[in-house]
C-alpha cells in the first residue's frame, strides 16, 4: 500500500524523457477559453517530484493501484498532489497544470485564469437565473448548471476533478 | 491483517454505501474513494442501455458497480476487474492468468529509456532489445513508446513460456496502436515468440545478437511467496509468473540457490553472453537479491562485464555526487536512487557503458 507521507518523503528532480506541455480545454470550455490567457508554462528544471515511498516490499509481491504524484515548484515552494487517475504519467500532467494555476492565482490574483474562470461562471449563472425568471421555467436551466459543473476547476479537492481533467 | 477500526468503517459508510466494501482491500479511506471513482466511471462507460417494452429506458450500471465492488472486496485485483493497467502512456490490457504490470517495472523501464536517449548514448545503428519473460509485453511496448520518437531503427522482441501471456501481448500491441499510443511501425518493430528460456537447443531469438537484454523474471522464493506477498497476489495472480518452478534447472551450485528465488538469474546471465548483449537489466525483489545477482555478475569477470550497479525503486532520485555503494565480492558497487533494491544493471565495453551514460567503461560505475 502506498502511504502518502509528504513530510517524510524526499523531494527529488525526476526528468521525464520527454517534455510534456499540454494545453487542455474540455469541449464545454472552448467559449470560456477564448477569453482566457494561456496557462502559465512552468520550467521543467523548477519542478521537483516527491519520491513517495510505499510501505512494504513492492514489486511482484503486491499489486497496488495508487499512483499519486506530488510536485513542488522550487522557486515559490508551492506543492500540489494529484491522484485523479490510475496513470502516474496522467497524474504528472494534471499536477503540472494545477501547480501552474496555483502559482498564477497567487501571483496575479483577480487577473489569474482561475479567478477569470470563476468570474465567467458567476456571470453565466446570473444570466441563467435572469433567463429563467424572464421566461418560464424550463429544463434548460438544469442543463446549463450541469455544464457549469464540468467547467468548474476552482478549488475542490483533486479527487473530485477527474471528469474535467481527463484528457 | 489487523481489523479496520470501526470508526473508519462508519465514516466510509456515511460517504457512500459501497465504500466499506472497498476498504477491505484498500485499507485506507483515500485509496478506497479513488477506487470507487474509477469503478464507477468504468460502470458508466460500459453501461448497457435497454428500452423496455413499456418504452422506458433501463440501465443496470449501479448493479454492475455493486458486483464489481463485491469482487474487489474478495481481493480480486482492480486491474483484472477493470481489464487494464496504465503503464507510461500506454494502456496494458490485463487478464486472469497473466501477471499485472507493476509501477516499479514502469519506473526502471522508463529510467533505462531516458539513459538510452540522453547523450552520450544516442544509438546510430538499429537498436535491438530482447525482453525475456515478457508477460503482457509491457516492457517492450513501453520502450517503443519512449524510444521510437527519437530512434529511427528499433527492434524489440519478447519471449514467454505462457501461451496466455503471448496472446495478451499481441493484443496489447494492436490495442495501443489502435489507440494511437504506439506508432504504426510498432507492428514491424515489436515481435513476440513462445519459448522456455531454460530449453536447450537453438531458438532464433538466442541465435541472433541483441544490444540489450532486459528481464523481470519470476523472483520470489517459495517461502516468501507465502509469507510476504499480498493475499490478492497469492489468490489471483499466476504463481508461475512469480515463483521460479523447482523444475527449472539450476545452473552452477544447486545448494546456493535453494529457496532464494534466484534460479532465473544465472541463466539470464548466460543468455546475455550468448546473444552478445552489451547492457543487461534485470529486476529483483530486494537489496539482498540485488547483491546476490551483483555477485553473479562480478564472478563472470572483467572479460564479460565491465561494470555493474544496483538501482532502487526510483533510480533517478537522490544525490549525484558521493552516493551509496555496497561491497560485492571485495569491490564497491554503486547503488542509485531511493526505495527498495529493485534492479541490477551491467554493461560491457565502451559501447555498453556509453549506452547507459557511463563516460568510460569502468567497474562499478
Ligand atoms: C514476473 S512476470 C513478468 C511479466 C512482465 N515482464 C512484467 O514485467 O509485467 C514473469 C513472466 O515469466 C514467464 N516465465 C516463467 N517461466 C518462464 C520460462 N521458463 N521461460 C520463459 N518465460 C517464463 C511467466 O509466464 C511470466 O509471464
Amino acid at each position: 500500500m502506498l502511504l502518502f507521507k509528504p513530510s517524510r518523503s524526499t523531494l527529488v528532480s525526476i526528468k521525464p524523457p520527454f517534455r510534456l506541455v499540454t494545453r487542455h480545454f474540455s469541449s464545454q470550455n472552448v467559449a470560456a477559453a477564448a477569453q482566457m490567457p494561456p496557462r502559465l508554462v512552468l520550467k521543467e528544471e523548477d519542478i521537483e517530484e516527491a519520491f513517495l515511498k510505499g510501505s512494504g516490499p513492492g514489486g511482484q509481491k503486491i499489486n497496488k493501484t495508487a499512483s499519486a504524484v506530488q510536485l513542488k515548484h522550487v522557486p515559490t515552494g508551492m506543492t500540489i498532489k494529484s491522484q485523479a487517475t490510475r496513470s502516474r504519467s496522467q497524474n504528472r500532467k494534471i499536477a503540472r497544470r494545477l501547480l501552474a494555476d496555483k502559482i498564477e492565482a497567487a501571483e496575479k490574483g483577480p487577473e489569474s485564469r482561475t479567478a477569470l474562470k470563476a468570474n465567467i461562471k458567476r456571470k453565466k449563472k446570473a444570466s441563467a437565473r435572469k433567463k429563467a425568471k424572464r421566461k418560464y421555467k424550463t429544463s434548460q436551466e438544469g442543463r446549463e448548471d450541469e455544464e457549469e459543473e464540468v467547467e468548474d476547476d476552482s478549488d475542490e479537492p483533486v479527487e473530485e476533478k477527474v471528469k474535467e481533467e481527463r484528457v | 491483517m489487523p481489523r479496520l477500526p470501526t470508526s473508519i468503517i462508519l465514516r466510509a459508510r456515511a460517504l457512500h454505501p459501497l465504500l466499506p466494501l472497498l476498504l477491505r482491500p484498500c485499507r485506507d479511506l483515500s485509496s478506497a474513494r479513488n477506487e470507487l471513482r474509477w469503478l464507477r466511471e468504468h460502470a458508466i462507460a460500459n453501461r448497457e442501455v435497454t428500452l423496455t417494452s413499456s418504452g422506458s429506458i433501463k440501465t443496470s450500471w449501479p448493479q454492475h458497480l455493486y458486483q464489481m465492488c463485491r469482487s474487489r472486496a474478495r481481493g480480486k485485483p482492480l486491474q483484472y476487474i477493470l481489464g487494464s493497467q496504465p503503464f507510461g502512456e500506454l494502456e496494458i490490457l490485463c487478464r486472469r492468468g497473466v501477471l499485472i504490470p507493476r509501477p516499479e517495472t514502469e519506473n526502471i523501464t522508463t529510467h533505462l529509456a531516458s539513459l538510452l536517449l540522453s547523450p552520450p548514448s544516442r544509438p546510430q545503428h538499429p537498436l535491438r532489445i530482447l525482453d525475456l519473460c515478457t508477460g503482457t509485453g509491457c516492457i517492450p511496448l513501453l520502450l517503443h513508446s519512449l524510444l521510437a520518437p527519437r530512434t529511427p531503427s528499433l527492434h524489440l522482441h519478447g519471449v514467454d513460456i505462457s501461451p496466455a501471456a503471448l496472446t495478451l501481448a499481441a493484443k496489447n500491441l494492436s490495442h495501443n496502436i489502435t489507440k494511437s499510443q504506439l506508432r504504426a511501425n510498432a507492428r514491424e518493430q515489436i515481435s513476440f515468440t513462445h519459448g522456455d528460456i531454460f530449453a536447450a537447443g537453438a531458438k532464433p531469438w538466442c541465435e541472433s545478437k541483441w544490444d540489450i537484454l532486459i528481464s523481470n523474471p519470476p523472483y520470489i522464493s517459495p517461502s516468501s511467496f507465502n509469507a510476504t506477498t499480498s493475499r490478492s497476489v497469492r489468490n489471483y495472480e499466476p504463481k508461475s509468473a512469480l515463483v521460479p518452478s523447482s523444475a527449472d534447472p539450476i545452473a552452477g551450485n544447486p545448494e546456493s540457490y535453494a529457496d532464494t528465488g534466484d534460479r532465473f538469474y544465472p541463466r539470464l546471465l548466460d543468455l546475455a553472453e550468448r546473444v552478445s548483449a552489451r547492457v543487461l537489466l534485470v529486476e529483483v525483489a530486494d537489496m539482498e537479491q540485488a547483491v546476490r545477482v551483483g555477485e553473479m555478475v562480478v564472478e563472470k569477470g572483467r572479460g564479460v562485464w565491465d561494470g555493474c550497479e544496483i538501482w532502487r525503486d526510483w533510480p533517478a532520485a537522490g544525490a549525484e555526487e558521493g552516493g551509496e555503494v555496497v561491497e560485492v565480492k571485495g569491490g564497491d558497487v554503486r547503488v542509485r536512487g531511493e526505495g527498495n533494491g529493485r534492479a541490477v544493471l551491467a554493461w560491457k565495453g565502451e559501447d555498453g557503458g556509453r549506452m547507459v551514460g557511463k563516460k568510460k567503461a569502468s567497474a562499478s560505475g
